[in-house]
């Protein structure tokens, strides 16, 4: 049975700490526990937020076209982090 | 952390590989068209109780069943029901179970009556690549050495693999660390020793790497509904090289 993993370009919502109840985008998996998260506005993609996954909801929806970028090493801009994000809340109902 | 298993601890494992490999092998003997996935995983549950053994799955985190059955577009975690087996269809069958509480854990693709050649390719792409990755599970080489290899061969034969579900370390847990991706850079992760266990379990795609989960909060189908594969083994790294645990005696 396979394990559900976290993957580039996966939006997620914080739990835990300042930033509690906004929604990022997963930038970078550091390791099973911490990974690199910005939003483009209150976290900029230059400057992404530490963040332990124990502190983060995830859900299940995944910006294919930034989890591409993030493979291939590009790194998306913050209007395209902020603006995919702001797509994804307003077309889709959230499934937590 | 990483647990290193002792030469008793194996033995179980090793017990508990050999009747996970023997239910698959019935599962493979039962499936044709007409049989409905809840019928298979009724007999995947009896076999494993016959041999004294548990079922792994079994209200883990809740899921139902005795077996995964992931049919055609399904990837994995597909939950056994009244759906009834069609010639041309592919199902996945994922199947744990546990001796003395030590687990192995292992699946395979089966086709259903015949299948299109694509398909068949399908299979023997991922049964593969999940050959070509046990390769690299030796003492000194890095975890995404397997990773690698994976991804490797399943992009070369023109398939994609999943990159949101990965393999695991197996143990007393049946999912310890560490994760084992089916992709990621030859050379990183942590070194490989003897003593490690782990179920490494390429899911491949005829389309699109991109899943997701359905309603019912398990089953995981490819975003652009084309079949996918799913092989696993549960293998020891040993001073002579690989050993895989999942499979029947003699074989």
């Amino acid at each position: 049975m396979a394990v559900g993993q976290v993957t580039p370009g996966q939006l997620v919502l914080s739990r835990n700490g300042r930033d509690q109840n906004r929604y990022f985008l997963v930038l970078k998996i550091l390791d099973p526990d911490y990974l690199l998260i910005a939003d483009g506005r209150y976290r900029k993609v230059d400057t992404p937020k530490k963040k332990k996954v124990k502190h983060l909801q995830l859900t299940e929806l995944v910006v294919a076209e930034i989890g591409e970028m993030l493979q291939q090493g590009k790194t998306p801009t913050n209007t395209q982090v902020d603006s995919a994000i702001r797509q994804l809340l307003e077309t889709v109902e959230v499934g937590l | 952390m990483i647990v290193l298993k002792t030469a008793r601890e194996l033995a179980y494992m090793r017990d508990a590989g050999r009747i996970v490999a023997e239910t698959l092998q019935e599962m493979e003997k039962a499936v044709k068209p007409g049989v409905t996935t809840a019928e298979l995983d009724a007999k995947a549950e009896d076999y494993i109780r016959q041999q004294g053994a548990k079922p792994s799955f079994k209200g883990y985190q809740g899921f139902p069943a005795t077996i995964c059955s992931s049919i055609n577009e399904q990837v994995v975690h597909g939950i056994p029901g009244l759906r009834k087996l069609e010639n041309g269809d592919i199902i996945s069958i994922d199947v744990g179970a546990s001796v003395n509480d030590y687990h192995g854990d292992a699946a395979i693709t089966v086709p259903v009556g015949e299948i299109d050649a694509e398909l068949q390719r399908l299979l023997d792409v991922t049964r593969q690549s999940l050959h070509v990755g046990i390769e690299q599970a030796r003492i000194g080489n890095r975890l995404f050495d397997i990773s690698h290899a994976i991804q490797e061969y399943v992009e070369d034969n023109r398939f994609s693999v999943v990159r949101q579900f990965v393999g695991h370390g197996i143990g007393k847990k049946m999912h310890e660390e560490p994760q084992v991706p089916n992709y990621g850079p030859a050379g990183r992760g942590p070194r490989l020793q003897a003593g490690m266990t782990l179920a490494i379990e390429p899911m491949v795609n005829a389309g699109t790497w991109e899943v997701e989960t359905k309603e019912d909060q398990w089953t995981v189908v490819t975003k652009d509904m084309k079949p996918s594969a799913h092989f696993e083994h549960t293998i020891a790294i040993t001073d002579d090289g690989p050993e895989i645990l999942t499979r029947t005696r003699g074989a």
